[in-house]
């Protein structure tokens, strides 16, 4: 089945979990900049773990040309299909010649669209993730994101199966912040009304460690006392922020392992959160790592908006982690 | 987490990984104790049904260890190699060769011999270098190639090998402002460390010329590994304009 993309957006690529174990060979680890929205998007598409998505930002229309399912996940996507409002969070079932649009209602915000069935893509070094740095993935495996006119071949499942297959939909009371592994005391902020709520003004979780001993006690104060904005200058790679001056005393050190979500501190004092497509190795000190849950919500932010910090040990971060896991496990449980 | 053997430190990173730094009498063996755990942990990733360990990236003296939080903590993590060094859980342990007793071998790793086109009009910086340095141009080339080089560490772009040390009389800063493109094959310098640049990408290094090799093979599998040695060798635009005809 031919799946061709009539808008591409502002830029959307074909991601998948990402690169695993090849950060030794200086592979970025690659991966869907908003982990929780691109895994429900293919289990409401009904596809395992791991089948590629197109990761979108700005406005895209596609056109299938044959029925099949899809769904669409992110932050406050507006979902149509043959101009017609549809769910996003929810299975949506395409019949031949539909066309589906779908765009988050925050420029810079990314949408999943997941569409049933075996994405018929290139793999490089054992993952679709395209990676522009690295002219590497896509669908010419070179690098290159999706144009207009694109198209995506995606073997169906056999007409018996797709039969079966249910309409699967994310309920409303279920709000993001659970999955994010957000206390109530924190999710109150959570708006009636949206469809999928990112509980955006808890403060990020932050585990100290790396270089953490040569930042003052002031500078950890104010990280975790201030606001900070959202720049411009954010891609795949990195978030820069701007703010509080939390400069590190650390003048020189060896170029080492840079963990998803690290919080890396230039000499300029302005912090840039390591996403999924840094570079494997870098050589500035680092004050510690975001919550993992957290990294996704940080991917949906898009630049003027702020972002404040919390600080958490390792043993309450892997016990959001787990009950995280835990409860999202139980919601697919009940809508499968 | 105490330090024990070859590792120094210990420290977290994030809810689902650790840093190990590794000490040494120098860099080349902080490097090759760092070489050594790599080995243990993936022999008891290799020997493992479903194991704890999801990635580890090793660095010039360091290895970042990341684990599955659903399965383990740090603790456990830590407890494990304390184990290993102590001789070793047969059950799900892996022989570790010893990285104990402060004594680090230095394992064998392969020899690569890169050609480079000193001077290739893409890739020249060797005024500047020569200004930087106090080296006359020559001195600058035949300095470069006059040692074997370590590779430390594999990362910052796909293929791309950190080696040292350069001479000291070679060492020279990087640019103030980085290029927005460094060709691909670049051979560049920076403080003590020389490097290939596998693909043209942005890079703050002084280039002194260009290598034919590709740093990648059509499998992206990288020519270098941490551990192997390089020699530079020096040869002539007829001989590079060879290499790719051949």
């Amino acid at each position: 089945m031919k799946v061709e993309v009539i808008s591409k957006g502002l830029f959307s690529l074909i991601v998948d979990e990402g690169r695993k174990g090849k950060q030794r060979q200086g592979f970025s680890q690659s991966g869907p900049m908003d982990e929780i929205a691109y895994r429900w998007a293919n289990f409401l598409a009904h596809n395992p773990d791991n089948t590629p998505c197109l990761e979108v930002m700005g406005k895209m229309t596609v056109c299938f040309h044959e029925p099949t399912i899809v769904a669409v996940a992110g932050r406050q996507v507006k979902v149509q299909v043959n101009g017609h409002d549809q769910p996003s969070y929810s299975s949506i079932k395409v019949n031949k010649n539909d066309r589906l649009s779908f765009e988050s209602e925050y420029v810079g915000s990314k949408a999943y669209l997941a569409i049933c069935g075996q994405w018929k893509v290139p793999y490089h070094v054992d993952s679709a993730c395209t990676v522009v740095r690295e002219s590497l993935g896509g669908l010419h495996g070179d690098g290159r994101v999706i144009s207009d006119s694109d198209c995506i071949d995606i073997s169906r499942c056999d007409e018996q199966t797709y039969a079966t297959l249910s309409v699967r939909q994310l309920p409303i009371r279920h709000s993001m912040s659970m999955q994010h592994g957000i206390s109530i005391k924190h999710s109150m902020s959570i708006k009636c009304g949206e469809n999928v709520a990112y509980d955006l003004n808890a403060p990020l979780r932050v585990i100290k460690g790396y270089q953490e001993a040569h930042f003052s006690q002031v500078a950890k104060r104010m990280f975790e006392s201030s606001e900070y904005t959202v720049s411009s200058s954010i891609d795949r790679m990195g978030y820069r922020l701007t703010g509080a001056d939390i400069a590190s005393s650390l003048s020189s050190m060896r170029s080492e392992a840079i963990h998803v979500g690290a919080i890396q501190v230039p000499p300029d004092g302005q912090p840039i959160i390591m996403m999924r497509d840094r570079q494997t190795l870098g050589g500035y000190p680092k004050l510690g790592c975001l919550n993992p849950l957290d990294v996704s919500r940080l991917a949906q932010r898009v630049p003027g908006e702020t972002v404040s910090f919390i600080f958490q040990n390792s043993e309450e971060a892997r016990a959001d982690i787990l009950l995280s896991r835990q409860h999202v496990q139980r919601l697919r449980g009940e809508i499968a | 987490m105490q330090p024990f053997g070859s590792i120094k430190q210990f420290v977290p990173v994030g809810a689902d990984a650790i840093m190990l730094y590794f000490s040494g009498s120098d860099l080349e063996h902080a490097n090759a104790a760092c070489q050594q755990w790599l080995r243990v942990l993936d022999r008891a990733a290799s020997h493992s049904e479903r194991p704890w360990l999801v990635e580890c990236v090793p660095s010039y003296d360091s290895l970042l260890i990341i684990f599955d939080i659903e399965r383990v903590d740090s603790h456990f993590v830590y407890n494990t190699l304390r184990s290993w060094q102590n001789g070793g859980n047969t059950i799900s342990g892996p022989a570790v060769g010893s990285p104990a007793g402060g004594k680090t071998e230095i394992a064998a790793g392969k020899c690569h011999t890169l050609p480079v086109w000193y001077g290739a009009p893409d890739a020249n910086d060797l005024v500047e270098i020569s200004q930087k340095t106090s080296l006359s141009i020559e001195e600058a080339i035949s300095l470069h190639t006059s040692i074997e080089y370590k590779v430390y560490a594999v990362g910052f772009a796909p293929g791309f090998g950190y080696m040292g040390d350069i001479p000291t009389q070679l060492q020279c800063p990087r640019l103030s402002t980085p290029r927005k493109k460094v060709p691909k094959g670049a051979v560049a310098i920076a403080d003590r460390q020389t490097a290939v640049y596998p693909s043209e990408s942005p890079g703050g290094w002084n280039l002194l010329g260009l290598c034919p090799e590709n740093m990648l093979d059509k499998n992206n599998q990288p020519l270098l590994s941490a551990g192997d040695t390089v020699k530079f060798v020096s040869i002539t635009e007829s001989e590079f304009n060879a290499y790719h005809e051949g």
